[in-house]
């Protein structure tokens, strides 16, 4: 039977190491696979988040040959398999062990947004055309690739002043929606960092969703901050004719 | 709070770091290449000639600015050049390239392709940067002028009906008496193909498509009869998916023009 050798990061925040395995390799397999196999019958004290095995639930986010993927949508069949795979956790966050990593920071942010806003005497009715827009930031499914692929978290570090794309993904969807009257334009600016992305689109590459996080979200948002607080022009037409 | 990058990945080993084995390299290389050889061309092509590039398929008209056949993208449109000259620009030329300079400085796609390509930030996912403890993306001067884009945007959409204007001129000839007839040649072709690109770059941009409705929180409200903006924000949104494309072909096509006008003109003789 065909071998493959993976090298598995093993560790805490404190520090680790990868460690070398072999693994049999059958017809359809993944990543995940290989990481169960290991724990069956190499190293049971081996930790990894999984639960659907299906690229839904969004828990076994890792970083496969250096780059962000889900361990069970990641083929082997689609890796070279001549030299060593490296599996590593989310560089984005800390570790707690092996695979497994703290995304607690992300619930954190997501509580600081303004949730959604219906006007007080909202009329319940929606059309077609003004929900289809926000319809696909509704397939995220909170893998986190996207916030551990950003540059702006990976790099920079700068958890304290940037939401992350994920976050700006809510964000726009909450805006687009149609009976929505809550305002986040001041939030984007000061708080959510929504300037610190510098659009380079890592985010959208990495969506195993396939959201078009950039073109469709935070553009959007950005051109939404522009409006208020960057277009004298449009300040001067919002002031003449009112709000639009 | 601290991500794990610092115990995981030596930050040490600096830029270009990364565990990813593919050609990540490639694409950022490619692009400096690319955009390198554009600004060093449209350089050294916008100091050659102090007047506007010309040809005309009869040479006793050829000089004479309203009765040229091609005029070279970069001098167009031939009035704000002429300003420029009046104004006295020592190269008038610049008062037509801080248009398409200061659209294509703000795009979204070029933004995403300077940054990447030129600056390394990032070069490429999940690979590592210089370091930078003092990064402020689009926050800060001079970055936070990246919002003017909307601005350069409208005078971009005049430039795109002034080089429509010049296919009109491509198209047909004027002899040393004043007369016009039809005119063809692989000129006009280059010409319209500039005009075309450009058209489709600026109105696919990620402003217009906000402008045109993008910006506005609902299609058919309040009685669910759909709004204008709706089919406007949807067309743009159509051409908004090659964006990106297009920011390539009407680079390479401009350029292209510019290079065929001068040689028939023998500026490269
Ligand atoms: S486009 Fe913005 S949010 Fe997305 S990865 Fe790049 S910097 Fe981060
Ligand atoms: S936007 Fe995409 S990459 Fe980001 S958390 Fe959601 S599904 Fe994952
Ligand atoms: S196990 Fe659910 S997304 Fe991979």
């Amino acid at each position: 039977m065909a071998e493959a050798t993976f090298r598995v990061f093993r560790g805490d925040k404190n520090g680790g190491e990868e460690v070398e395995y072999t693994v049999p390799v059958t017809e359809g397999m993944v990543v995940l696979d290989v990481i169960h196999h290991i724990q069956g019958y190499t190293d049971p004290d081996l930790a990894c988040r999984w639960n659907c095995k299906a690229a839904k639930c969004g828990s076994c986010s890792a970083e496969v040959n250096g780059k962000p993927s889900l361990m069970c949508k990641t083929r082997l069949d689609h890796l070279p398999l001549d030299r060593p795979v490296t599996v590593h956790p989310l560089k984005a966050f800390p570790v707690i062990k092996d695979l497994a990593t703290d995304v607690s920071w992300n619930f954190e942010v997501n509580k600081k947004i303004k949730p959604f806003t219906p006007k007080p005497d909202t009329d319940w009715v929606m059309y077609q055309p003004d929900v289809e827009r926000a319809q696909e930031f509704r397939k995220c499914i909170e893998c986190f690739l996207c916030q551990n692929v950003c540059h702006v978290l990976r790099e920079h570090d700068k958890h304290d002043n940037f939401i992350g794309p994920r976050f700006l993904v809510r964000v726009a969807s909450l805006e687009m929606h149609p009976l929505d009257n809550g305002n986040r334009l001041e939030y984007l600016k000061d708080e959510a960092g929504i300037a610190l992305c510098n659009i380079t689109k890592c985010c959208t590459e990495a969506c195993p969703e396939e959201i078009h996080i950039t073109d469709n979200s935070i553009i959007p948002l950005k051109e939404r901050v522009v409006d208020e607080y960057y277009d004298p022009l449009m300040r001067l037409l919002r002031k003449f004719f009112g709000k639009k | 709070m601290a991500n794990s990058v610092g115990s995981l990945e030596s930050k040490s080993k600096g830029f270009g770091a990364t565990q990813r084995s593919d050609l990540w390299w490639l694409q950022p290389a490619a692009t400096f290449a690319a955009l390198g050889l554009f600004v060093v061309y449209a350089t050294v092509a916008a100091f050659l000639a102090p007047g506007p590039v010309t040809w005309s398929p009869n040479e006793a008209a050829s000089s004479a600015l309203d009765s040229h056949t091609y005029l070279s993208p970069f001098y167009s449109p031939a009035w704000l050049f002429s300003l420029g000259n009046s104004i006295g620009f020592p190269y008038p030329v610049f008062a037509i390239l801080w248009i398409p300079l200061g659209f294509r400085m703000t795009c979204y796609f070029a933004r995403r392709t300077y940054y990447r390509g030129i600056m390394g930030d990032p070069a490429a996912c999940a690979v590592a940067e210089f370091a930078s403890r003092n990064y402020k993306g689009e926050s800060k001067f001079p970055f936070i002028l990246q919002n003017l884009h909307r601005y350069f945007l409208y005078f971009a959409i005049m430039l795109v009906v002034f080089h429509w204007f010049d296919i009109f001129h491509a198209f047909r000839s004027v002899d040393a008496a004043g007369n016009h007839e039809f005119y063809i040649g692989i000129g006009s072709i280059v010409l319209f193909a500039d005009a075309l690109f450009l058209t489709l770059y600026v109105f696919s941009c990620h402003s217009i498509r906000h402008l045109l409705g993008g910006g506005s929180k609902c299609f058919t409200c309040k009685d669910g009869t759909e709004k204008a903006t709706h089919k406007t924000w949807g067309l743009v949104t159509k051409l908004n998916a090659y964006h990106g494309l297009f920011f390539w072909l009407s680079l390479f096509a401009v350029g292209f023009a510019d290079f065929y006008v001068r040689v028939l003109v023998g500026h490269l003789e």
